[in-house]
């Protein structure tokens, strides 16, 4: 077994574990101070639906039988249109002045989900697979470099943080869509054949029997459980 | 209570109630951090009323990430005309290991690192099939009373995604807590015991602290390693080195625009 050693000279208090070092003011330890830890429980981290929604319109007909039949075709798909938006902060707490790390750690479960991807809604269609997200419900998470995406996908993403600001501990929020949006459903899909009345069309934009455009979809999500962060001092000095 | 207390070269030490080693104020109560060391953070490098992370289990764990294909293109509600077809790609994968089991009979705190000891961050992209090729491997982090697990996500994308073999570098912290019948200090010279804070350091344990030169250390970020700007994700590691995503439309490459290219790492060991 190695030997343990205490000194304390020159200004320097060094406890050793043979050649391991324990505890060194020349190398400081983590201090987390428990007196001081923020523990949020229900916390809530939600995000709002996105700010601007839209549609793509397909369309697609074909003339046979001399150019007396037609087959005609709409689809809806809806879209999501580009954004960068800073959510407002939220306060969670005083810190200890002299805080310089904080560690923490979060259990959610997202109680607010958008429809899963690829939903229908004519045909009806409750979707592909889930609206994604990166936070394993119901588990605990270190959160390691205090941010974490929360939620992204093909050409979004949604982050969040936990920082200092002016000696109190923060949560930081932001979503983005990028240059050309994203389509996440379908809102309507609708077909004519064999129309022997093939004047005038029916499926285009505008048109009687055109597809719906209006995407429904509210994009909002919203995680609920617990969050704890320890404050800590890695650093000495002034 | 008898006590003692020492100071030399702007340290003080002193074992009495509490055990502290603070420096000494430049000015006034001389005493204060030991007396309120939650106003005295800075100036603290020991106190027994603070909490320590020490190390209840550690294990570096082989994994090797298997392969996959291209992700299989999808009709998506398809008529029998076929006049608006919408193509799309759903296939994702999940795979959960354990990676650790520790057996502490609570949710432990822990870190986690890739085999260069670079922390890894919740849900932390560690590979792209090709960058514009969408395909990408996220591996996920949670603790539970007896397991440390992890969740691997992939997202194959249109090109096929390669093996990989990483090493995960897992440390496992015990709860801290003060046994009141140990003492706040103790060291024996026969080299069984050295204890400070009623257990909360204990000479036979390591501890989460700053490396000293010439350690392995792990590389912590303090501040946020994510940034997220026109519908992308850049992950910032230590050292500078980044990786993103990027969202191909056609002969459209849609990329990250924002400004992070650096984060603030601290060296430390356990």
């Amino acid at each position: 077994m190695a030997t343990p050693k205490f000194s304390f000279k020159a200004g320097r208090v060094l406890m050793q574990d043979g050649t391991r070092t324990v505890l060194d003011t020349a190398a400081k330890s983590f201090n987390a101070v428990p007196g001081a830890v923020i523990t949020i429980d229900p916390f809530t981290l939600s995000f709002p639906d996105f700010a601007s929604k839209g549609y793509r319109y397909l369309y697609g007909s074909q003339r046979y039988n001399g150019g007396n039949t037609r087959d005609e075709e709409c689809r809806t798909l809806g879209t999501v249109n580009p954004e960068e938006r800073t959510l407002p902060n939220i306060d969670l707490g005083a810190l200890p002045a002299g805080t310089d790390f904080l560690e923490t750690r979060i259990k959610l479960t997202r109680t607010l989900s958008p429809p899963k991807m690829w939903w229908s809604g004519y045909p009806a269609n409750a979707g592909l697979y889930d609206w994604p997200s990166e936070i394993i419900a119901g588990q605990w998470m270190p959160l390691l470099g205090n941010s974490m995406i929360a939620e992204r996908g093909d050409n979004w993403a949604r982050l969040f943080e936990i920082v200092i600001a002016s000696g109190r501990a923060v949560l930081r929020r932001r979503q983005t869509v990028g240059t050309l949006g994203f389509t996440s459903c379908q809102i309507q899909h609708q077909w004519i054949q064999g129309d022997p009345d093939v004047n005038p069309r029916k499926l285009r934009e505008g048109d009687p029997y055109a597809c719906s455009n209006v995407n429904t979809t509210n994009y909002a999500s919203t995680y609920t459980g617990v969050l704890e962060i320890t404050p800590c001092s890695y650093r000495s000095g002034p | 209570m008898p006590f003692i207390y020492m100071e030399d070269g702007g340290k003080c030490l002193m074992i009495g109630d509490e055990m502290a080693v603070w420096d000494k104020p430049a000015s006034g109560d001389k005493f204060a951090p030991y007396k309120h060391p939650e106003q005295h953070l800075k100036a603290v490098y020991f106190h027994s009323k603070n909490d320590y992370y020490a190390e209840a289990a550690a294990a570096s764990v082989a994994v090797t990430h298997a392969a996959y294909p291209a992700s299989a293109a999808v009709n998506y509600d398809p008529s029998a005309l076929a006049l608006t077809p919408v193509t799309i790609y759903p296939t994702t994968y999940t795979v959960s290991r354990m990676l650790l089991t520790h057996g502490l009979g609570y949710v432990p705190k822990f870190l986690i690192a890739d085999e260069n000891y670079n922390e890894l961050p919740a849900s932390a992209p560690i590979q792209y099939a090709n960058n514009e090729e969408g395909g990408t491997r996220f591996v996920r982090h949670y603790a539970t009373t007896t397991q440390i697990v992890q969740v691997e996500y992939v997202v194959p994308g249109i090109g096929p995604m390669a093996s990989l073999s990483k090493t995960y570098r897992v440390v496992v912290f015990r709860k801290p807590q003060a046994d009141p019948s140990k003492p706040v200090f103790q060291a024996k010279r026969d080299g069984n015991v050295l204890i400070a804070g009623r257990g909360k350091v204990d000479y036979s344990e390591k501890h989460l602290r700053l490396a000293d030169a010439g350690e392995t250390a792990f590389h912590m970020p303090t501040e946020p390693v994510y940034d997220i700007n026109n519908g992308q994700v850049r992950y910032v590691r230590s050292g500078g080195f980044w990786i993103e995503s990027v969202t191909v439309r056609g002969a459209t490459v849609v990329r990250y625009g924002g400004s992070l290219t650096s984060v603030d790492y601290l060296s430390v060991v356990a």
